[in-house]
């Protein structure tokens, strides 16, 4: 459920609050959730509503967002919490 | 006779599977999803709107409750307002009667004429310096034209658009680089968008340039791009860095002009 909530408050956050509240929301939801897939997805949304110019800059955060996933997965289980 | 096997690591297994799995999925998503980015802006526009709606009324709201509030919005609209004057007044010193002069030889059309449109989401909420204005295709919007501030100066360009959105990149966007040239000795340079409006330049030592040199299109309108804001050199380099900012607020721009 709190994970839920979260999506939702992220996608309002994206569409209306500043980029230097909802990018560090975006990146502590991924380490705090356990394969937090959204956060790609989050990251997608924030490429598609205002990203553009070629591939790479157009799509940067979607990328780094699945970089911190994968770098995420081995590691994710050592943290010391569990969501 | 005893075999020992090595022990399959089912667990870094599982997470490599995973790992492959995501990229694969990433991909397929990403496809699919790049085919409905324009239709998303379209759904979060109304959002746009009612945020922008709902901003004006609440800051009316506590205004009529606070006489100190009221003032401090007065006065940031009254700098707001002498921000609007100080970027029109910037781009228009000699630059009508030259514009009028040199089109009139060339018997060609002056860019006045063009699309208003509201800025309905800007930097901050956006990580990278674009616009979302409410005008699109159905007001006759293209990709490519121009967006300057109703004042004068240039923005940047349409770079997509949608039936009644249009995405507008900035000039001063990171690592963006746009020919202009520097009015005070007309030495054509390269604009190199910095993020946040910002703008830096790199010229040859001997090249005159002080702070509040202005820097102008390249193109025939010579429309304002930047105003040149702080001039570094050390005495062992070669060129000097020009840190230029816009000549308007991007943080706030609420109206631009879309010309060809």
């Amino acid at each position: 459920m709190l994970r839920v909530i979260t999506v939702i408050v992220l996608v309002l956050s994206i569409v209306l609050l500043p980029y230097w509240l909802y990018l560090p929301a975006l990146v502590i939801s991924m380490v705090y959730f356990r394969l937090f897939w959204e956060g790609i997805a989050l990251a997608f949304l924030v490429d598609a509503l205002y990203g553009y110019g070629t591939w790479f800059s157009h799509y940067q955060f979607s990328v780094y967002a699945l970089i911190i996933f994968l770098i995420l997965l081995p590691i994710r289980d050592n943290l010391r919490f569990n969501a | 006779m005893k075999t020992n096997y090595p022990q399959r690591n089912k667990a870094g297994f599982t997470k490599w599977r995973t790992a492959m799995v995501t990229i694969i999925i990433f991909v397929i998503v990403f496809y699919l999803l790049s085919l409905v980015k324009l239709p998303l802006i379209s759904v979060a526009s109304p959002l746009w709107k009612g945020e922008n709606k709902a901003t004006l009324s609440l800051a009316n709201v506590f205004s009529f409750f606070s006489s100190k509030s009221s003032l401090v919005r007065e006065n940031q609209e009254l700098k707001l307002a002498l921000q609007s004057r100080e970027a029109e007044r910037l781009a228009y010193v000699g630059w009508q009667e030259r514009e009028a002069e040199l089109l009139g030889l060339l018997g060609r059309k002056g860019e006045n004429e063009g699309v208003i449109a509201s800025v309905i989401a800007h930097p901050p909420q956006s990580p990278y310096d674009v616009l979302i204005v409410d005008a699109g295709t159905s007001s006759g919007v293209l990709a490519g034209q121009r967006v300057r501030m109703p004042e004068g100066p240039l923005l940047g360009t349409i770079v997509e658009v949608s039936s009644s959105n249009s995405k507008v990149g900035l000039f001063s966007s990171s690592g963006n680089e746009t020919n202009a040239t520097l009015e005070r000795n007309n030495v054509s340079v390269i604009l190199v968008g910095a993020g946040g409006g910002m703008f830096n330049i790199s010229l040859p030592r001997d090249v005159e340039v002080e702070p509040g040199d202005r820097i102008l299109s390249a193109d025939m309108s010579a429309s304002l791009l930047a105003v040149v804001g702080d001039v570094s050199l050390k005495p062992t380099d070669s060129f000097k860095v020009v840190k230029a900012k816009g000549p308007t607020n991007i943080f706030n721009t609420r109206f631009v002009l879309i010309s060809q």
